[in-house]
């Protein structure tokens, strides 16, 4: 018998540790969101972190962005790095590190490849802002995380049966669960209220009519990049299938079917640029 | 930048992407001059594989080595079993043909012309 969506999601509220981001990731994140913010209110919002302090600026330091003299200051190193790639180093080391479940390396590398692909669909498409569309990407299996610690039995038939049957992740979860890691995700979005886009594009990833019409653009973004790290073979997102594109999410990003391979190339080109960032998050 | 078999990188070659255990434990880190003896151990910890540039030469832009790696000679075969279940219209057989294409192109510039090059 099937656990059933609201039986999923009332034993994830139940349990005592689902873990609280801290305090200036929300205070970050929101800011961010916010249009106005600048450089030194969120440097100043990041000094209370420490460690994320620390990553900031180990990042603006490294060979990548290659700075002509040493970058001290917070600030400088916001400037440097830009308001998106803060906020991705921000949310990817406080909501990862919040769950302890070891998962496999493919998990992450399909998070990064999806999170460079849904960078270059915002960027070929009409949506901009691939910075977000970047975050979205890396943070759109995060139902998955929660599963695996919270009900690693149930999940572990998942598994199994996906093994077993083959066939995709998502259609195991249903068949197990009653429900899926996007609706998991959608979740834990609203238990940290994250932005509501990041609730629409992360719970809506696999359903487009899951989310409300304005928010329906970034969780075809997300769809799509989904779709393109898997025809790319990057990490491995629980299964070895693929799932079908729906017809409408080319057009709501402002792109055509004949732009796949311009985004096959933009992902590579994407990816070329993502190890010191996966490597600085991770240390 | 070359992906050599171990028995054929050089002492003096540097390593242009890090050399990694199979869980992604970092043994060795890019612009590390290779000597017999790093070689040895890192074959002892069952690596088969290393990337590497000639000696004296710069490291290039960082990659993770994972992304040029992921397609191997089998590329072919993994993308049909990857969307065996998918080609229900014109659109996913656009994509898997788009696919096997991007996967070709990558094969020969990050495999084929390397090991021709050397």
């Amino acid at each position: 018998m099937t656990l059933g969506e609201s039986t999923v999601l009332d034993r994830l509220r139940l349990i005592q540790s689902l873990p609280a981001l801290p305090m200036v990731v929300g205070a970050v994140t929101r800011r961010i969101t916010h249009d106005s913010a600048s450089s030194g209110e969120i440097a100043r919002l990041l000094g209370h972190d420490q460690a994320l302090t620390a990553r900031v600026l180990r990042l603006a330091n490294s060979a990548f962005y290659a700075p002509r003299e040493a970058v001290r200051s917070p600030e400088h190193a916001v400037v440097l790095l830009g308001l998106g790639t803060v906020r991705a180093i921000v949310l990817k080391a406080s909501i990862f590190s919040a769950f302890a479940v070891t998962q496999a390396r493919g998990f992450w590398l399909h998070a990064l490849g999806a999170a460079c692909a849904a960078r270059a669909v915002a960027r070929l498409g009409s949506l901009g802002r691939g910075d977000d569309a970047f975050v979205l990407g890396l943070l759109h299996d995060l139902g998955k995380l929660a599963l695996a610690e919270h009900l690693p039995e149930e999940y572990a038939l998942v598994r199994a049966r996906v093994a077993r049957d083959g066939g995709l992740i998502r259609q195991a979860e249903i068949a197990e669960l009653g429900c899926d890691h996007a609706a998991v995700g959608r979740f834990l979005c609203e238990h940290w209220s994250l932005p509501y886009e990041y609730r629409a594009a992360i719970g809506a990833h696999h359903d487009l009519d899951q989310a409300e019409g304005e928010h329906q653009p970034w969780a075809a973004c997300v769809h799509i990049a989904d779709i393109i790290a898997r025809a790319m073979l990057i990490g491995n997102g629980g299964d070895q299938a693929m799932p079908i594109l729906d017809p409408r999410a080319m057009r709501m990003v402002g792109l055509q079917e004949s732009d796949l391979g311009a985004l096959f190339a933009a992902t590579e080109k994407e990816l070329g640029k993502a190890e010191v960032f996966f490597t600085i998050i991770n240390g | 930048m070359r992906c050599l078999r171990l028995g054929d990188v050089i002492p003096g070659m540097i390593l242009a992407r890090p050399a990694r255990t199979l869980d992604g434990g970092v043994l060795a880190r890019p612009g590390l001059a290779l000597t017999d003896e790093l070689i040895g151990r890192l074959r002892e910890q069952g690596l088969h594989e290393l990337w590497v540039v000639p000696p004296g030469s710069p490291v290039p832009d960082p990659t993770v080595p994972e992304y040029l790696d992921r397609y191997g000679p089998d590329f072919a075969a993994r993308l049909q079993g990857v969307f065996a279940a998918a080609m229900v219209n014109r659109t996913m057989q656009n994509l898997f043909l788009g696919a096997l294409g991007h996967a070709s192109d990558c094969y020969r510039r990050y495999r084929l012309s390397d090991r021709e090059d050397h």
